[in-house]
């Protein structure tokens, strides 16, 4: 899967392991394995006789599961470094674990 | 009746002056990790999903608000702008609207104390404002006046909240820092104070006698049916329920869920001849322009307010649209980035004039508690934004001309989740008084978004929190 996302995407190998991990933790097994077939598929020339709708929905599903946020996206498009706008959760403070008011 | 921003702050000012009061939430407590988990639209369906239908001859709209202790503020951004002086008073100043019953002399206290409840990022005391962007700081020169953005995303630690970290996800807040109604109502049982909270329990209808609300019909999720009866009633749920349960209990009145007002969006690129400076600012948007928002045209069309904002949303569109055309690899990143590195996208959020044709009834069909759906009638813009939008789009490239701007896409971005004017403030007028008290029902108050006469172009929260704390402190102070 990474090395579809490289090609599709432009990225380099580090940034599509980011965006598989990321993908990873935001979807369950089967679902990420299901989107990803779907992606390939999409992406591939195999897929364009699809109609446009089925290859938007499946490149989307995944896509969106990769980039989440606004930043992310403007990681993609080099603005800040891809993968390190947005830190896993338990790297962030908890609400009460801030410094006292 | 609504454990949202405006049910919490009128309950919390209630219990902190002894009074016994009871918090009445059509939707689940969800607590922040699960909502984190799950969304926040949470607890069993019949009370957690929003119950309304489009009216047969208006379009589709996208209205959006969330049943839950807390509320809309569950899931917003956190824009908290006050009101201008002139939106308090645009008939009289401009020939259009209607006049608030109160000026905003009368509420600048309540602004005060409502920014310091909610954390306000540049409340003017504790709190810093977060410093603008670069983008705010290459085009702050030519759009003034242009202010650091009021944002509920506190600067540093307070109440138990962390800083904001910027990690611009604000309407589903990973760490909690940005707030919501769920803070104000964990505070306020903590403390203790003679306020019970009844998560899960709609309020079906009220009774009235003699100009008086005697009881109210609540059932709960799981069908469980119950009569209430309180010296006071504030009903706090929003510009959609509030006029629900009154066209329920049948007290019906000309103004009662008509002139249904909300901020639509445009969304503006235009593209510079500079980097537009993307992805720096503290938060997603730390800057806002109201050049547009008092001058004498706003006769003829209205007010509007423009925030930069990051370009993230639209790059992952069009990266979608490039990947269906066909485009791939480095050749499909290099042309985005080349594209969103020069280009400014500005939020416009602007203002429209109350309409009779857009309103909430009730209708035949019945919700998953037996209760009728609300049916909302939403025709598109008038004239009078339409005209303010298309203004601002023809005048900004001239006003950046020295970025080198050309104005690139525009298109409309729905709003759906300001819900205001359906049970309005006025002296005779409307449905209630400039307290908010109901002109038939000495005991019963109407709050929120619901009771504004006009929307101005600013977000409505903290002027909805001001009103709140007002209301909260003029029932206390009764006897």
């Amino acid at each position: 899967m990474k090395r579809v996302l490289e090609r599709v995407l432009g990225l380099s190998p580090d940034e599509a392991e980011l965006l598989t991990v990321r993908a990873r933790r935001e979807l369950s097994g089967p679902a990420y394995a299901l989107r990803c077939a779907a992606f390939v598929l999409a992406s591939s020339a195999a897929g364009r006789p699809l109609p446009e709708r089925l290859r938007r929905k499946a490149l989307a599903s995944l896509l969106r599961k990769m980039l989440v946020s606004s930043s992310d996206a403007l990681g993609y498009v080099g603005v800040i470094p891809l993968g390190t706008e947005n830190r896993p959760l338990r790297e962030v403070p908890r609400p009460g674990e801030g410094r006292a008011d | 009746m609504g454990a949202g921003v405006c049910g919490a702050l009128v309950a919390r000012e209630l219990a902190r002056a002894g009074r016994e009061v009871t918090l009445l939430e059509r939707g689940a407590w969800v607590s922040h990790p699960d909502q984190l988990e799950h969304g926040a639209h949470g607890g069993p369906p019949a009370t957690a999903q929003p119950n309304h239908e489009g009216h047969p001859s208006s379009r589709p709209y996208p209205w959006t608000y969330v049943y839950g202790v807390g509320g809309s503020t569950l899931a917003w951004a956190g824009v908290t702008p006050r009101f201008d002086h002139s939106d308090f008073r645009i008939r009289s100043e401009f020939g259009v609207g209607r006049d608030w019953p109160i000026s905003y002399e009368d509420l600048e206290p309540y602004y005060a104390q409502a920014e310091r409840e909610l954390a306000v990022a540049g409340d003017g005391e504790g709190l810093v404002p977060h410093p603008f962007s670069p983008t705010d700081r290459l085009i702050a020169p030519y759009l003034p006046p242009y202010e650091a953005l009021s944002q509920a995303r506190p600067t540093r630690s307070v109440g138990g909240r962390p800083a904001c970290t910027g990690l611009d996800r604000c309407e589903m807040c990973p760490i909690d820092a940005r707030y919501s109604g769920l803070h104000t109502v964990s505070a306020a049982l903590a403390e203790r104070q003679g306020l019970q909270l009844r998560p899960e329990t709609a309020v079906t209808r009220l009774h009235s006698t003699a100009g008086r609300v005697t009881g109210l019909d609540c059932v709960s999720s799981r069908g469980d049916r119950s009569r209430l009866s309180a010296n006071t009633v504030v009903l706090a749920a929003g510009g959609i329920e509030n006029p629900a349960v009154l066209l329920r209990s049948g007290l019906d009145g000309p103004d009662v869920g008509r002139w249904l007002s909300d901020h639509e969006h445009r969304i503006l690129e235009l593209e510079l001849d500079v980097s537009a400076g993307h992805g720096h600012g503290a938060t997603p948007a730390t800057g806002m322009s109201r050049l547009y928002t008092d001058a004498a045209t706003r006769s003829d069309r209205g007010a509007v307010v423009l925030l930069p904002v990051d370009p993230g949303i639209h790059v992952t569109v069009e990266l979608l649209e490039g990947l269906v055309s066909g485009e791939r690899g480095t050749k499909l990143r290099e042309r985005l980035t080349e594209r969103f590195d020069k280009t400014l996208v500005l939020d416009l959020t602007g203002e429209d004039l109350p309409r009779a044709d857009r309103f909430m009834e009730l209708s035949p069909t019945k919700d998953g508690l037996g209760m009728p759906l609300n049916r909302i009638s939403f025709p598109p813009d008038s004239a009078y934004l339409k005209d303010a939008f298309d203004h601002v789009t023809t005048d900004l490239p001239h006003r950046l001309a020295p970025l080198g701007a050309r104005m690139g896409r525009s298109f409309p971005r729905a709003g759906g989740a300001h819900l205001l004017g359906t049970c309005f403030m006025g002296e005779s007028d409307g449905v209630v008084d400039a307290h908010m008290r109901h002109h038939e029902i000495a005991n019963l108050y109407v709050a929120g978004g619901s009771a504004f006469p006009t929307c101005a172009a600013v977000h409505p929260t903290l002027t909805i929190a001001a009103l709140a704390l007002r209301l909260g402190q003029h029932l206390a102070s009764a006897t």
